[in-house]
């Protein structure tokens, strides 16, 4: 009675482990498949490499305030600005305050100012 | 029923039944040499076995250990070459009572006996309520003593009375037991148990703390839709190209403002602007140098 007791102790025991391994794997891919889930944390807000996967041009990040991020997106094509805009109003973790469309007369590309605020 | 085996001496096995009340009553006596002891849950030692001693102790708050020898100093044996019982006090009288086996007379048993089997000493769990009845448990004549409330020995030479030849009849309660495989077990079961606390603690820091804050604190999502857009769709075709140097929309306060080269080319914007003022139904629109603000208007 006390071996299948002691049996069943450690069963569970490695149920419980593996549960954990499960649940772990199974919030990463939530995560993975939620392209704008790095903008929902503290580590990952500021990097500019996953900013730059996300909208898929240059940018300079510039933080103004512990919550206040400017996104600056430099030499953006007409053809390219319905698409460069459609990826700042569609992010869903922060609150999009200002954006400055700025034409450069010479070389006839755009510069892209983007204010968002993290809650 | 129960059974209960009384293993009185190396020839002798005796077979009981045991009653609701306690009573034992004697099935069988068979030879142990040839038995089957993997079937026995309950066994009892008889004082061949066995040995006991009492002793009164009146401070009530004395509580010994299970696995104190109390009467170590009185036994010839070493105390690794014994098996003991946790002490045991009898409620009514304030005895306390321990028996021992040397585990040489024990051990050509041990290899045939369940792991869970539970061994009784004779002198501490038989009990007869008159103190009347005597009967001989290996070597020794034994009866019940209310004075302490276990069994008493008697001296063969000066004894007279009837002796019973075995327990039939009396009364058999299960007080205390001797520890034979129990220390063993008890790691495995503490390490089952560490096993299982060091499961819980992992799974919380790997995966289940996150989990539950997530569950607990769902992300705050906002709808960024850009209103001033539209109105850009609609007006774009009305601005020459070269004229406008930046176009800033302003969320908070739902505007957008128009910047252009010169004053001119503003004010020549904001005539013609003026002009589609049924389409442009929901914007106000003000003009400052060579600025040109279209702010939404809001419902009253």
């Amino acid at each position: 009675m006390r071996f299948l007791g002691t049996l069943i102790l450690v069963l569970v025991s490695v149920l419980i482990i593996f549960t954990s391994f499960e649940l772990k794997s199974w919030t990463i891919k939530l995560r993975s498949e939620d392209s704008q889930s790095f903008i929902k944390y503290n580590e990952t807000q500021l990097n500019e490499n996953l900013w730059h996967k996300y909208i898929k041009h240059k940018i300079q990040l510039n933080l103004i305030s512990e919550k206040v991020l400017k996104i600056n997106l430099s030499d953006v094509s007409p053809e390219d600005l319905g698409q460069k805009i459609k990826y700042l109003e569609q992010i869903k973790y922060a609150k999009l305050h200002n954006l400055e469309l700025v034409l450069d007369q010479k070389s006839k590309l755009f510069n892209v100012i983007a204010t968002i605020t993290f809650p | 029923m129960k059974k209960l085996y009384r293993l009185v001496s190396p020839n002798n096995l005796e077979i009981y039944t045991i009653n609701s009340t306690g009573r034992i009553n004697l099935h069988k006596s068979v030879d142990p040499l040839g038995f089957n002891f993997k079937k026995i849950q309950n066994l009892l030692l008889s004082s061949y076995f066995t040995n006991w001693d009492t002793t009164l102790i009146e401070n009530s708050a004395y509580k010994p250990n299970s696995e104190i020898n109390m009467f170590a100093s009185q036994s010839i044996y070493e105390s690794d070459s014994i098996f003991i019982t946790a002490p045991f006090q009898e409620k009514n009288t304030g005895y306390w009572a321990q028996a021992w086996a040397p585990k040489n007379k024990l051990n050509p048993y041990l290899k045939n006996i369940p792991k869970n089997i539970k061994i009784y000493p004779e002198a501490l769990t038989i009990f007869e309520p008159t103190g009347n009845l005597y009967w001989i448990s290996g070597p020794l004549i034994l009866n019940f003593s209310k004075r302490s409330g276990f069994v008493e020995v008697n001296i063969p030479e000066e004894f007279t009375k009837t002796i019973k030849e075995n327990l039939n009849d009396l009364y058999f309660k299960p007080r205390t037991e001797f520890s034979i495989f129990k220390k063993k077990k008890s790691i495995y079961v503490f390490l089952a148990l560490s096993f299982l606390a060091f499961s819980l603690v992992f799974t919380w820091n790997h995966s289940f703390n996150d989990f539950i804050k997530q569950k607990n604190n769902p992300n705050i999502t906002f709808d960024n839709a850009i209103s001033g857009l539209a109105l850009l769709n609609i007006i774009q075709s009305s601005i020459p190209d070269g004229m406008i140097e930046k176009i800033k929309f302003n969320q908070k306060t739902e505007s957008t403002v128009y910047t252009f080269y010169s004053i001119t080319e503003a004010l020549n914007f904001f005539n013609l602007a003026s002009k589609y003022s049924n389409t442009l139904i929901e914007w106000s629109i003000s003009m400052d140098k060579n600025l040109v603000t279209f702010t939404k208007k809001r419902a009253k």
